[in-house]
C-alpha cells in the first residue's frame, strides 16, 4: 500500500511538471488519476534504453539539484543518467560499514557509489580498478569493513589474491546484474553476502534474500524502491523521483517468479534465468 | 625531511578526528597508485572548510563542470569537494575516464553542456581532440588545471581550442592537497603563492632550485611537519603587486619533469619544445636518462622513444636523422647542447628506438631518470 501511494505521488509530479515532457509524449495523454493497484501499470508503454539513447537528457529531467552525472554504456553507445544527491541517499545499496570501500569496474559506477556512502556519512575508500595492488593495498591499509563492488572485480581479486586478508570485511555488498553464486559463495560466507540486482541507469531494485544463500540459492526480492514485473523479461519501475523518473523500464534480464517460505518482510520472490 | 615512506605510517591517523567530528564529508581519502615510482599509499584528510580557504577558485562561479583527474581517488575527492562545497542550486559534475575519451564524447558533452573543466593539462588536451561542436567549446568559461606544470604548446593549445576560457592553475599534491593559494592576476605561468594554510619551505637548493617541503594539518590532531613533495621549485624575488610575498614557480616532479644529472639537466620543457620542432616526424616520445659506470667514471645516456609519423618512415635513415637533429637542438645547460656534451666525450650518443605506443598512465610521464 505505501508503495502505491509513493507511485501516485511519482505519477502526479511527472504529471504537472512545467518542463520535462518525456514520458507525456511516451505515455500520449497521461494516466493521471491515482492507481488502484500495480495492475494498473499495464496502461503506461514501456520504455527501454533506446528511449534514454533518442532523447537528450533536458528532456527527461523532472529534478534539479545537486547532482552526479554518469555515462552510461548501451551496446556501443552512450547516453547520460543524473543522480542527485539527495535521491541517491535513498538506494538500498546495501549494508553499509564505518569504513566502506568501493571497488568497480566501471569508474563511473564507482563514483556513484562513493557519492552514496558520503551521503549516508560515511567515508568511502575508493579503490583504484585498474591497479590491482594498489586496490588490494588500500582495501587492507583502511580495514574495510564493508566492501561494495561488481561480481567481474571481486572475481578479479579474489583470483589474483587468493591468500589476500579480507578478515576485516564484514559485508560484501556485489551490485550488479550478474553474479556466479557458485563462485562467490565458494570464497564468502553466506551471512556476510549481499547481492543487489542493479543497473546504471536505474541504481538497485533487487536484493537477495538471505535465507536463499544460506541454502545456496539466488533468491531475489524487490527493494522497497522498486516495484517490478516478473514475468519473462523484468520491467523495473522505481518509486524514486530521480532526475529522470524510471517507470516501466524494461531491461535485458530474464526472471521467473518463484514461490519461497522465507522469513524476509517482502513476499514477492523470482529467480535469474 | 619527512618522506612518502614516513608519511604513509600517519594514513590513518586522522580516523581518530573523523570518529569525534562524525561528519564523513569533511574528509577525503587519497591513494596513490605507486606509478611514478615508490609504493602506493594511502591518506585520510580532512578537507578545508569554505571558511578556512584553500584553492577556493576551483568551485567558484561555474554549474556543470567535468572533472578530468586521471586517478580515481582525485576524481572523487575533488568532484565531491566540488558539491559539497557549492552553494545551493543546480550544480552538476561529470567524471570523465580514459575508456570515454571516444567519438561519442562529442555528444554526450552536447548532453552535458559544460562550463567549466577541471583537471589536468595532458588529460584535458587529450579529450579535446574528441570534443568537435564547437558550441561546447564556446560555452568553457572557466579551464581550472593542477597537478603538471603547464606547457608553452599546452597553453597556446588550449587559448585556440576554448577561446573564452579563463585558464586558472592551482598546485597540490594527492597527498598534501592544495600548495598554492588562488590564482593571482599578476602572475605568470606556472607561478603561485603558496596557500596560507601550509608552511611552505624550499629545501636542498642548488642554484636557486631546491625541492618544495610542506608542514600542514592533515587533520586537527595530525601535523605533517616538513614534507618533501617530490616537486622542484624555484622562489620568485620580484614582489607581487598583489601585495603577497611569497611566490614560486613550480619547475615540475623531480626525476621526472625536470632531471638533474651529470651536471646537467633535462627539462620536460625543453625537450617538448625541441620535439615540436620535428612534428611532422614525431608523434610522440619518452626521453629515459641512464647514468652508466664505465671505467671510473659515469657517463650519461639518453634513450630517446619514438612514435614516428609516416613521413619520417620514408626517410633511409630515421634514426640518423633524428639523433643527428635531436643532439643539435636539445640544450642540457644554458650553452650546451646535448650534441656538444657527446663531442666532449662527457655523454654517451644516444639511442633511438622506435615504438608503436606507450603504456596507459594516469599522468603523462614523457622523461624520467631510471637506475
Amino acid at each position: 500500500m505505501k508503495k502505491l501511494v509513493q507511485f501516485n505521488a511519482l505519477l502526479e509530479q511527472i504529471h504537472n511538471h512545467p518542463d520535462a515532457d518525456f514520458y507525456r509524449k511516451k505515455w500520449g495523454v497521461l494516466y493521471a488519476h491515482p492507481f488502484d493497484s500495480f495492475e494498473d501499470l499495464k496502461y503506461l508503454s514501456i520504455i527501454m534504453a533506446e528511449d534514454f539513447l533518442e532523447n537528450p537528457i533536458e528532456k527527461r529531467l523532472y529534478t534539479k539539484g545537486k547532482s552526479l552525472t554518469k555515462i552510461i554504456l548501451y551496446g556501443p553507445r552512450r547516453f547520460l543518467i543524473k543522480r542527485e544527491l539527495n535521491e541517491l541517499r535513498r538506494e538500498q545499496y546495501g549494508f553499509l560499514g564505518e569504513r566502506p570501500a568501493v571497488l568497480f569496474k566501471d569508474n563511473h559506477e564507482a563514483i556513484e557509489k562513493s557519492f552514496w556512502c558520503y551521503e549516508r556519512n560515511a567515508l568511502p575508500l575508493i579503490a583504484e580498478n585498474a591497479n590491482d595492488s594498489a586496490a588490494l593495498f588500500s582495501i587492507e591499509r583502511y580495514n574495510t569493513d564493508s566492501l561494495f563492488c561488481d561480481f567481474s572485480m571481486l572475481k578479479e581479486l579474489f583470483d589474483k589474491k587468493p591468500d589476500a586478508d579480507f578478515s576485516s570485511i564484514r559485508h560484501y555488498n556485489i551490485i550488479g546484474d550478474y553474479f556466479d553464486s557458485k563462485l562467490i559463495l565458494k570464497y564468502i560466507e553466506p551471512k556476510k553476502l549481499n547481492l543487489i540486482l542493479a543497473l546504471s541507469e536505474t541504481g538497485a531494485f533487487a536484493f537477495s534474500c538471505p535465507d536463499g544463500l544460506l541454502s545456496g540459492k539466488m533468491i531475489f526480492h524487490p527493494d522497497r524502491n522498486s516495484v517490478l514485473e516478473i514475468n519473462g523479461r523484468l520491467i523495473i519501475t522505481k518509486l524514486l523521483f530521480m532526475p529522470t523518473p524510471v517507470i516501466r523500464y524494461m531491461v535485458d534480464i530474464f526472471v521467473e517468479s518463484q514461490e519461497y517460505d522465507c522469513n524476509c518482510e517482502e513476499k514477492v520472490s523470482f529467480a535469474i534465468l | 625531511m619527512m618522506t612518502k615512506k614516513e608519511l604513509a605510517k600517519l594514513g590513518m591517523d586522522a580516523l581518530r578526528d573523523l570518529q569525534e567530528e562524525r561528519f564523513a564529508k569533511n574528509y577525503t581519502i587519497r591513494v596513490t597508485s605507486g606509478t611514478t615510482g615508490g609504493s602506493p599509499l594511502l591518506l585520510m584528510r580532512r578537507r578545508y572548510t569554505e571558511t578556512e580557504g584553500g584553492a577556493q577558485f576551483y568551485y567558484r562561479g561555474v554549474e556543470r563542470s567535468v572533472f578530468f583527474f586521471g586517478a580515481l581517488s582525485s576524481r572523487l575527492s575533488q568532484s565531491s569537494t566540488f558539491l559539497f562545497r557549492s552553494p545551493k542550486g543546480n550544480h552538476d559534475i561529470l567524471t570523465v575516464d580514459e575508456s570515454d575519451l571516444n567519438p561519442d564524447l562529442d555528444i554526450l558533452m552536447r548532453d552535458f553542456k559544460p562550463d567549466s573543466f577541471s583537471g589536468i593539462a595532458s588529460f584535458i588536451a587529450r579529450a579535446l581532440a574528441f570534443i568537435q561542436d564547437q558550441k561546447i567549446l564556446n560555452g568553457i568559461r572557466a579551464l581550472r588545471l593542477s597537478a603538471e606544470a603547464l606547457t608553452d604548446a599546452q597553453e597556446k593549445f588550449f587559448k585556440e581550442k576554448l577561446p573564452h576560457a579563463v585558464i586558472e592553475m592551482g598546485f597540490g599534491s594527492a597527498e598534501v592537497g592544495n600548495i598554492s593559494a588562488d590564482p593571482c592576476e599578476f602572475l605568470g605561468k606556472n607561478q603561485y603563492h603558496p596557500d596560507p594554510n601550509i608552511k611552505f619551505e624550499v629545501v636542498n637548493q642548488e642554484d636557486g632550485i631546491g625541492e618544495i617541503a610542506v608542514s600542514f594539518y592533515l587533520s586537527p590532531s595530525v601535523y605533517i611537519e616538513q614534507y618533501l613533495t617530490g616537486d622542484l621549485c624555484r622562489f620568485v624575488h620580484e614582489p607581487c603587486p598583489c601585495g603577497n610575498s611569497a611566490t614560486f614557480e613550480f619547475l615540475g616532479r623531480k626525476d621526472f619533469d625536470f632531471i638533474r644529472f651529470s651536471g646537467a639537466t633535462l627539462q620536460k620543457n625543453e625537450a617538448e619544445r625541441v620535439m615540436d620542432e620535428y612534428s611532422n616526424y614525431i608523434d610522440d616520445f619518452r626521453i629515459e636518462v641512464k647514468e652508466m659506470r664505465i671505467d671510473d667514471r659515469i657517463l650519461p645516456e639518453l634513450n630517446f622513444q619514438i612514435i614516428g609519423t609516416k613521413k619520417l618512415f620514408q626517410m633511409e635513415r630515421p634514426d640518423e636523422f633524428l639523433r643527428k637533429e635531436i643532439s643539435n637542438n636539445l640544450f642540457l645547460t644554458l650553452k650546451q647542447t646535448l650534441g656538444m656534451l657527446v663531442e666532449k666525450g662527457l655523454f654517451l650518443p644516444p639511442k633511438i628506438e622506435f615504438v608503436h605506443s606507450f603504456p596507459y598512465s594516469n599522468k603523462l610521464v614523457r622523461i624520467k631518470k631510471v637506475q
